[in-house]
């Protein structure tokens, strides 16, 4: 595989971070918010003094305007841990670039934004089954970990979350973000693997990578299609006709993907390989709410 | 609309290369999905069953198709004909000289004909008229000769073996296919440009090959043996010396002989026949070189007809001997065909004409006292009695004052002095030969029989036999006059030629002995080719050339470019559209 990632391209994804929806408990400080209050970095509140109370957290400032004795809370901020779970099925092959190269691509990218504001970043790669994990841990000497194992990475075999998320959730001992990239052309069963990390706690985004010529396929005639996962054939004439009856199975394949991941409450992206991948960063997750 | 070069749209045929790439690219193509998932149990969209109906929509291949027409198309040259097609009038030297040999394998006419389709090819030209010129100049192609035509004339004319044109012939020619206005071009192939060629007519020189010749030949019967002496001149004008055998011939006997002739020189031979009494003489000169039409003389002695000489004064025998070497002679005393009179007064009743040598004659010419010798100047060249005779080779002692002299055709002058004169007398020709034969070098010369038989032919000129017996091609033989009239004439190939009753001349186009049968019996007559023709070429240095390649010729619109444009524009459109095929589609090219 190709270089993963370059100097320019890092230094273009900026001050850009990973926004939690729901408050964790962290063990450290990071930049994500623990409901834990306390000593922190963020003022989120004011309560009555009690008796025992720090007299450094007494707002003075609000006693002498208003004389009564408040307190400030703090919340406190922690690190959270971000798995990004890549498909990299033989499905992930097509497409020029490929749809591998292109989520190979993303992945270092959102493990960079993840360890820059000090989170922890574990890389999952899966097939039909969970690849060698990279456990999330932070530092940039994560980074050039997943980035050596992203380098070595090469598309094979066929596809199934479900069974990725089973081995996913034995494997992680905390709840987190969970990117999952996947093409999510399968015929297979997502739902349950998608409902096992909601209910495990995760915070899961999905983001779908998808061929420009999967979604509007081109060229008439004779055609042979090989299933590269299954190595199963189909002879077929495709004509206008033929490609209109496909682009509707898919938009009704996808919609369905979109109701399954609506009802769980993850945040859905589609990334065609012809879109810059800085671009779908910059405006795509970032108009999504999963960056900042 | 024409084809310059219509063998260029053979190359369409390649048109099946790149349908046979096609049906071969149009098998069942193989494409990879992610999922079949999507595609199992669609409805297979129609498609034509055979494979060169799904060509037909295949746009790539059209254009390709298309492409490769164009680019036919434009290398095929095709020319739009607008207003005035190029005219170009071709005239092609058709002399007897164009046949020598230029390169050691072509005749120089040869060479002509292959310039001049080579020019027809450049030019581009929409019409030509195609011109044999000689002294008998052939229109082979009219002015409205389509150029294929012109090409195909030129490939199948031969050269005759006719004199050069002149430059009368020229204009004549230029005039009967339209004047120099109805052509852009005139263009001239040649071994012997004229020397002042109009301004129009561009010149293109075609030399080459070695030549030499027997440029004199004739009979002189020996008055004393009965039999005959021939004599021979042999040219030789090629670059190096030429060593042979001369052989000469009468039909019955043969005489042959050495000969070694330097460059640039020439030898005489006399050669006796003690005994011949035939009428048929042949000179050869082996080996024939690069033009051996010159290498083969004939010559024939009309014996049997007889001119009637009266002779007054002194006798020559030498003059006499030119006189039956030119005709059989038959002394008379009164009513002769030629009164000869030498060195004496006229008598009062002359008949005929009259060759006066040193003698004069009242109220033609009237002799002083005698002078001195000296060079001898030919005042006139190119009258008929000095055909083949060579002024520079005589020398005179003694040339006679004259006291007055009637108006006449100075030919030759001796010390400044008139030597050789004809005059015109009624109806009758006078010569005046100045000095006796004594005081020239005459009688050792071959000029001498020479000058005879020229006087010979003006005395008699019918029947034809006796005025040709040296006739050259295409020079008229007359067959009807005051002579005995020819009923019927027989060719080199022992062929009859046909006469038309009334016939006034008869024109050999070919040399070799010929034969006049009239009522009292046959006649030979030698036809030869003419001594011009065995004269070098000028010397013509390269690059004389006066021609202008044509550039784009008035009247023809080449449609090339814009063939071209269109074929390269279809590729581009190509290479776009492919770029934009489905990659899964694609091919290696």
């Amino acid at each position: 595989m190709e270089r993963v990632i370059d100097e320019e391209f890092l230094r273009r994804l900026g001050n850009l971070r990973f926004i939690a929806r729901r408050r964790r408990k962290g063990d450290i400080f990071g930049v994500h918010p623990s409901p834990r209050s306390g000593m922190s970095l963020e003022f989120a509140d004011y309560r009555p003094y009690t008796p025992g109370d720090d007299f450094r957290y007494v707002d003075w400032n609000v006693y002498g305007r208003l004389d009564r004795i408040l307190v400030k809370r703090f919340s406190r901020e922690s690190d959270l841990p971000i798995y990004i779970l890549l498909d990299l099925s033989s499905s992930m092959r097509i497409g020029t670039p490929s749809k591998a190269s292109y989520a190979t691509h993303l992945s270092a990218a959102l493990a960079y934004l993840g360890l820059r504001s000090l989170d922890r970043v574990g890389l999952y790669p899966f097939t039909d089954r969970l690849g060698r994990p990279i456990p999330p841990r932070h530092g940039m000497g994560q980074m050039a970990h997943i980035l050596s194992a992203l380098a070595g990475l090469e598309p094979v075999g066929e596809t199934s979350i479900d069974r990725a998320a089973a081995e996913f959730n034995s494997h992680s001992r905390e709840s987190g973000i969970v990117v999952l990239i996947s093409d999510f052309l399968t015929a297979d069963s997502y739902e349950e693997g998608l409902g096992r990390l909601v209910h495990r706690g995760h915070e899961p985004i999905a983001i779908q990578i998808l061929a420009p010529e999967e979604v509007h396929p081109s060229g008439l005639g004779r055609m042979q299609l090989i299933d590269v996962e299954t190595k199963q054939r189909v002879r077929l004439t495709v004509d206008r006709s033929t490609i209109a009856s496909y682009e509707k199975r898919l938009e009704e394949h996808l919609r369905r993907l979109r109701r399954a991941l609506f009802e769980r409450r993850i945040p859905y992206f589609l990334a065609l390989t012809d879109l810059p991948l800085s671009r779908f960063i910059h405006e795509e997750l970032r108009r999504g709410g999963v960056i900042e | 609309m024409i084809f310059l070069r219509p063998a260029s749209l053979y190359l369409s045929l390649l048109a099946g290369v790149i349908l046979l790439l096609y049906l071969l690219r149009t098998r069942t193509g193989r494409r990879e999905v992610a999922t079949l998932f999507l595609w199992k149990g669609l409805h297979s969209g129609r498609t034509a069953p055979a494979r060169r109906l799904r060509l037909l929509v295949d746009p790539l291949l059209i254009l390709q198709l298309l492409a490769l027409l164009f680019i036919v198309l434009s290398l095929a040259e095709p020319t739009l004909q607008t207003g005035s097609a190029s005219r170009i009038a071709i005239l092609i030297d058709g002399s007897a000289s164009m046949r020598t040999i230029a390169d050691g394998e072509h005749s120089r006419y040869e060479l002509a004909v292959k310039r001049a389709i080579a020019l027809l090819d450049e030019g581009r030209a929409g019409r030509a008229a195609v011109i044999s010129l000689s002294d008998h100049p052939r229109i082979l192609v009219g002015p409205e000769g389509p150029r294929d035509e012109a090409a195909e004339a030129l490939a199948s004319s031969r050269p005759g073996w006719y004199a050069d044109a002149s430059p009368s012939d020229l204009s004549r020619m230029i005039a009967a296919i339209g004047g120099e206005g109805e052509f852009d071009r005139a263009v001239l192939f040649s071994d012997r440009p004229f020397p002042d060629p109009p301004p129009f007519l561009e010149t293109i020189a075609i030399t080459g090959g070695e030549n030499g010749g027997i440029t004199a030949f004739t009979i002189r019967e020996d008055p004393a043996a009965g039999g005959v002496d021939a004599f021979v001149r042999v040219d030789n004008y090629g670059g190096e010396d030429r060593a042979g055998r001369l052989r000469i011939s009468d039909g019955a006997d043969s005489v042959e002989m050495a000969i070694l002739i330097p460059s640039g020189s020439s030898e005489d031979y006399v050669i006796p026949f003690p005994t011949s009494r035939s009428v048929s003489f042949t000179a050869a000169l082996e080996p024939a070189d690069d033009f051996p039409a010159d290498d083969i003389r004939y010559f024939a002695l009309a014996r049997p007809i007889e001119l009637s000489v009266r002779w007054v004064g002194t006798p020559d025998r030498y003059l006499l001997a030119a006189l039956r070497a030119a005709v059989p002679v038959r002394l008379v005393g009164e009513g002769a065909d030629l009164t000869v009179i030498y060195d004496a007064d006229p008598p009062p009743d002359v008949t005929g004409d009259v060759l006066l040598v040193h003698a004069g004659m009242p109220g033609i010419v009237r002799l002083g006292g005698d002078g001195g010798g000296g060079d001898v100047l030919a005042l006139a060249p190119d009258h008929p009695l000095l055909a083949g005779v060579r002024p520079a080779d005589l020398r005179v002692w003694s040339v006679p004052f004259l006291d007055s002299i009637a108006p006449g055709d100075v030919l030759l002058t001796a010390a400044g002095r008139p030597f050789l004169v004809e005059f015109t007398e009624g109806g009758r020709r006078v010569w005046f030969l100045a000095s006796e034969l004594a005081a020239t070098n005459l009688p050792v010369t071959v000029d001498l029989p020479i000058l005879v038989q020229n006087i010979v032919r003006r005395v008699i000129r019918l029947p034809a036999p006796l005025d040709y017996r040296w006739a050259v091609v295409g020079a008229g033989i007359p067959l009807r006059g005051s002579g005995e009239p020819v009923d019927s004439v027989v060719g080199p190939d022992g062929g009859p030629i046909r006469i038309l009753p009334g016939q006034a001349a008869f024109f050999p186009p070919v040399p070799g002995e010929y034969r006049l049968v009239t009522k009292r019996g046959t006649y030979p007559v030698g036809v030869n080719v003419p001594l011009s023709e065995s004269l070098p070429p000028p010397v013509i240095e390269p690059g004389e050339d006066r021609v202008a390649r044509l550039g784009g010729p008035a009247g023809l619109r080449p449609l090339w470019p814009i063939l071209a444009g269109l074929a390269a524009f279809l590729l581009v459109v190509e290479w776009f559209a492919y770029a934009r095929v489905d990659p899964f589609q694609r091919r290696p090219r």
